[in-house]
């Protein structure tokens, strides 16, 4: 029970910090009126997942050999790529926004944008979904023993409130401060989280035999921090740690970070040019 | 066009050319090895066989049966490898150059059933 409750927890602390930082954003630019976009997102997704779920009988039947590793990468990678566009814009958003705040809240929030917030919303919540509602799909199916069936039932629900209320004490905490510096801290978090997603991507590839590991363990710190136990669990989920990481994960994760850190900074020069 | 753009651009060069050139030497060191196919049937919440032996450095097809009415997710901390197989279907695991050792894996879902292993000398 306490296992499922952690795996819940974890792939849902991921999923409320990033509808989170879209909610505050939009909060901070007097668009409060639009959270609702955000929440269509969010329900959208949950359909979605449980759809996905109700079908996944019958997907499964369709990822024979490694097209379940291909599949779940491909979702990773697409995560990728929407968090590391939330920063980006996140950033261009906290320099445009210094000073002209209340001028810029003045002005409708264009539609396109909002449906741009709910897509992300949507995408983020999707892929920590899928992951979730598989599990405890999985779960579901058992037939065991009754008492344990309705336990591990609990403890994934139990897992996935705890993440939304922790999420929203960050966000309480956090969502006075300036939304520059705001945006530097939780820009700062997606980046390890999408770096995470990233090398698990690698991972999923490497399970497929598609990307060599190069090295199978560079290092094995398990005996120190166990992802497995609840303080390796929480790193893992949110920085992306890994007790035994293959130097193909290794290098995906590192060179994730200078690759965006390069891309904002061409990004401020073509914007000063 | 901007210096750091130039930059950022050698950089995915880089990158790309790095990820081809593995792609490149996976296929070759994958073709050299040996490649054997086992399967383990889960009946009645157990693994069947519960031990397998294989030779270092030899590629493995694992394919994981499940029998039972119940969902199981085949999971090893050791291989790193984690994949749910629903009742009456089956998955594929890959395993490659696997260095002489004992591999644990246990169904994640029953994790008081007993654990199996795979034998690599």
């Amino acid at each position: 029970m306490f296992g499922i409750f952690l795996i819940t927890w974890r792939e849902a602390l991921e999923a409320a910090l990033i509808v989170g930082i879209l909610l505050t954003y939009l909060k901070k630019i007097g668009e409060a009126k639009n959270f609702r976009y955000i929440y269509y997102g969010v329900i959208l997704a949950i359909l979605a997942s449980l759809l996905f779920a109700y079908f996944s009988n019958a997907v499964s039947l369709l990822f024979q050999g490694s097209r379940e590793e291909i599949f779940h990468a491909a979702i990773l990678f697409l995560a990728v790529g929407v968090l590391t566009y939330m920063v980006v814009w996140m950033h261009h958003n906290a320099r445009e926004l210094k000073g002209e705040l209340q001028q810029k809240a003045d002005e409708a929030l264009a539609k396109n944008k909002v449906w741009a917030l709910a897509s992300l919303a949507f995408i983020g919540v999707f892929r920590e979904g899928v992951e979730t509602v598989l599990f405890l799909w999985g779960l579901l199916l058992d037939n065991g023993d009754l008492v344990s069936y309705y336990a591990n039932i609990a403890g994934g629900f139990a897992g996935i409130g705890l993440a939304v209320f922790m999420a929203w004490l960050f966000f309480k905490g956090f969502g006075h401060i300036d939304l520059r510096i705001f945006f530097r801290i939780t820009g700062v978090l997606l980046l390890f989280i999408a770096a995470g997603m990233l090398s698990t991507g690698v991972g999923k590839l490497i399970a497929a035999d598609i990307l060599p590991p190069i090295i199978d363990h560079v290092w094995n710190t398990s005996w120190l921090i166990d992802e497995h136990k609840i303080v390796g669990s929480v790193l893992s989920g949110i920085l992306g740690y890994k007790a035994r990481p293959s130097l193909m994960e290794m290098l995906s994760y590192f060179l994730y970070f200078p690759a965006v850190i390069i891309w904002l900074k061409s990004q401020r020069h073509d914007l000063a040019q | 066009m901007p210096k750091k753009l130039r930059m950022a651009l050698s950089y995915l060069i880089v990158l790309t050319l790095f990820s081809v050139f593995s792609l490149y030497t996976a296929p070759s060191e994958v073709l050299a090895q040996e490649e054997v196919e086992i399967k383990i049937i889960i009946k009645d919440g157990k693994f069947d066989p519960q031990e397998i032996k294989v030779k270092a450095g030899i590629k493995i097809k694992l394919i994981v049966i499940n029998s039972d009415k119940s969902a199981a997710e085949f999971e090893s901390v050791d291989l790193d490898r984690e994949k749910v197989v629903r009742p009456g279907q089956s998955i594929t695991i890959l395993l490659s150059k696997l260095d002489p050792g004992s591999y644990e894996f246990f169904d994640h879902f029953h994790p008081k059933t007993p654990h199996g292993k795979i034998i690599v000398e």
